[in-house]
């Protein structure tokens, strides 16, 4: 978390101390580590019981962020991945070191009704700490058509428990439903020869994609400056 | 003692059991046509051995067959006479030989037959050797018991060796066994004929409930449980039709029994309405676990199930399970397995047995690949070999590609199965576009087109 929600919070839970007693103390909610500490440090993890958005455009490092949760989260605990576009890479999940046996992958075949039934179907279970609806290939104006009717559902199946729902998409969807946004971008494509190619010394071949600077930024709750920078490389075997 | 009743008629299944079942609760069938029982103690309740003789009789006349009685100091000399004599016999102690001493030598394959000898290879051994000795018998003029039991019992181990010596005292009526008892498995079968045709689902559902819960009285009064559920309706248009619920774990949780069995009967529900139902099971053993103190609890397997058959339901059997990589080079080559949950005891072995490695945590992110499944069709422009273009159209809820590549890496070439119809040969690029997203595409040089397999996010 950062230094001023901190502090905001320190206020607060003074304030109420103050009106309510001691009984006002504010439990902390559980969190869910994403497994990359930059946003560890930024965020103190995924709430628990709550709704979290990560949303970017293509290349911003979205799905690079749901690996590095599905990392952290499969080592100990059941999860399930509903995939609305089908578009889970096994072998990119397997590099970041997801254990398998601990996930549900559900197919959805670019069916986003039967994706968003799934889910509230694993929330109701309440029987997986961590569920991911992938969102990120399906384009925004299908997005958009979502109920909020069904982000409210969704909220009130996580009530009370300490499962996390994760949301992929381009663009935000369940607004104030969500308990975290982050919003995800890339700052820099790192090759191995800059604007090597076609050059006589330098043929394609050998020019690498090397990794991606990404930055995350949390849009709700707002706090001010919350940004965190990352690297992501590339798995070459 | 031990008692043996034989039918020659075709008796029913189990009726020679049930009949032994009213004098003795240890029973070994031998067929369906012979049991022999334990009648050790019936004394202070029926009487005398003939006593004990007329009563089975008695309860033989309630199931009308017709049945030979006999009753001696061990089971296969009572086998022997209820199989050979007709009506009652009783053998007293020390006299066996005197009363199977008319019996003809072949009489003694019922010996080799009782269901002692379980293993198939055993039993053929067996076969062969008795028709040896039973040839060699007969040439030598022996034909009776009396005729067999003359003979030492030096020689005929001698002549005949360990086998020929088992069936001399066979036919003297000497040999004495433990019986050959098999648990009964309680069978599980509960039916329901109706008053009136069902035709919808809700109100099948309390009969279902009904009949499920009476099933599972059962068996949990067998001290067995229900793992595999057998639904037989019969129809009013005279038809009948059958749905099958196999759990992966024994159970004998009512609920979620009947909440399996309707999402069963919802996907594929009946033609016609219904007029009457058989529901049966196979009984197995109740599940035991002994969870770890430090071990986090594994949800539960009722829930789980219900919660995986429901989405099931939605998706397909094929579109949901725990993600695996083939053994193969080829792109893409990935399947399904059923989703379990296996717990990992505190040493860090599986309750199965084998290890779950822990994979060790990447030093950084890795970045990810989002695949679109089936790759996207895409027009390609090159220089000098090189890609400087592409676009592809928007297919389903896939969005378009469009826009010139800045920066790119490759060819890297791969190929494989050459020897199959699952050939591919390619070669891939990374390439980079102006709008800062990153793209995995291909030319398959089969055909010399180009696809979009992914994008770098």
């Amino acid at each position: 978390m950062s230094e001023s929600s901190l502090k905001a919070r320190a206020e607060t839970a003074s304030l109420l101390r103050q009106s309510y007693g001691a009984q006002a103390d504010l439990a902390p909610s559980p969190k869910l580590p994403v497994g990359i500490s930059a946003i560890d440090l930024m965020t103190g993890g995924l709430p628990g019981g709550a709704i979290t958005e990560i949303v970017g455009p293509a290349s911003s490092g979205k799905t690079t962020f749901m690996l590095s949760v599905l990392e952290t989260a499969t080592r100990s605990d059941l999860c399930a991945l509903v995939d609305a576009s089908d578009s889970f890479d096994v072998i990119s999940a397997d590099d970041a070191g997801v254990v398998f046996n601990n996930l549900l992958w559900v197919r959805c075949k670019s069916d986003i009704d039967k994706a968003i039934k799934v889910t509230e179907l694993l929330l109701r279970g309440g029987l997986f700490s961590l569920v991911v609806l992938d969102l990120g290939n399906v384009p925004i104006k299908y997005i958009k058509r979502i109920e909020s009717a069904t982000w409210l559902r969704f909220r009130r199946g996580l009530e009370n428990t300490s499962n996390a729902l994760l949301v992929i998409a381009q663009q935000s969807c369940a607004q104030s439903f969500a308990g975290l946004v982050l919003e995800m971008n890339k700052e820099k494509t790192v090759f191995s020869l800059n604007g090597g190619q076609n050059k006589k010394n330098n043929p394609p071949f050998a020019n690498l994609l090397q990794g991606l600077q990404l930055r995350t930024g949390q849009s709700r709750p707002f706090a001010f400056n919350a940004k965190a920078d990352f690297y992501a490389s590339i798995p070459y075997r | 003692m031990y008692a043996s009743i034989f039918t020659s008629e075709a008796a029913g299944k189990n009726t020679l059991h049930k009949i032994a079942c009213q004098f003795s609760p240890l029973i070994e069938e031998i067929n369906d046509q012979t049991v022999v029982f334990d009648i050790e103690g019936t004394s202070m309740l029926i009487g005398t051995c003939r006593d004990v003789a007329k009563a089975i009789a008695a309860t033989a006349t309630e199931y009308d067959i017709v049945v030979n009685i006999a009753i001696a100091r061990r089971p296969d000399t009572a086998l022997l006479a209820a199989q050979f004599m007709s009506g009652i016999t009783i053998i007293l102690p020390g006299r066996e030989a005197q009363h199977l001493s008319s019996l003809p030598i072949e009489a003694l394959s019922s010996c080799l037959n009782s269901s002692h000898n379980k293993q198939k290879a055993f039993a053929e051994r067996e076969a062969e050797q008795f028709a040896d000795v039973i040839d060699t018998l007969l040439r030598w003029g022996i034909v009776t018991f009396k005729d067999f039991t003359r003979l030492s019992e030096s020689s005929v181990s001698a002549r005949l060796g360990p086998f020929g010596l088992k069936l001399h005292r066979y036919a003297k009526g000497i040999i004495d066994r433990p019986l050959n008892i098999k648990n009964k498995s309680a069978e599980l079968d509960q039916s329901m004929d109706l008053d009136f045709p069902i035709d919808s689902l809700e109100p099948f559902s309390f009969v279902l409930h009904r009949l499920i819960n009476q099933l599972c009285s059962e068996a949990k009064s067998s001290g067995l449980a229900v793992q595999e559920l057998q639904l037989k309706l019969f129809l009013e248009d005279k038809t009948e039709c059958e749905r099958m619920l196999r759990l992966p774990f024994p159970t004998l949780d009512e609920r979620s029994l009947l909440s399996h069995l309707m999402l069963v009967i919802k996907s594929d529900p009946p033609l016609s309405p219904i007029i009457s139902l058989a529901l049966s099971a196979d009984p197995v053993k109740p599940r035991t676990a002994q969870p770890g103190l430090f071990e986090k609890g594994a949800p539960e397997p009722e829930k789980l199930q219900l919660t995986l058959s429901k989405i099931e339901r939605l998706v397909g059997a094929d579109n949901i399970g725990s993600p695996t990589i083939l053994d193969t080079y080829r792109p893409d080559g990935i399947a399904l397995k059923k989703f379990e949950v296996i717990r990992s005891t505190r040493s860090g072995s599986s309750s199965r047995g084998k290890l779950i490695a822990e994979k060790p945590k990447p030093s950084n992110p890795r970045i990810a690949l989002r695949m679109f499944r089936p790759a996207l069709p895409a027009n390609v422009r090159e220089i000098s070999g090189c890609p400087t273009a592409v676009s592809a159209k928007t297919v389903e809820m896939q969005q378009g590609v469009r826009g010139s590549i800045v920066n790119f890496s490759g060819p890297w070439r791969t190929s494989g199965e050459w020897w199959g119809s699952t050939v591919w040969e390619r070669d891939e690029w990374d390439i980079a576009l102006g709008d800062g997203s990153l793209y995995k595409i291909y030319r398959d040089l089969r055909s010399n087109s180009w696809f979009i397999e992914g994008v770098y996010d």
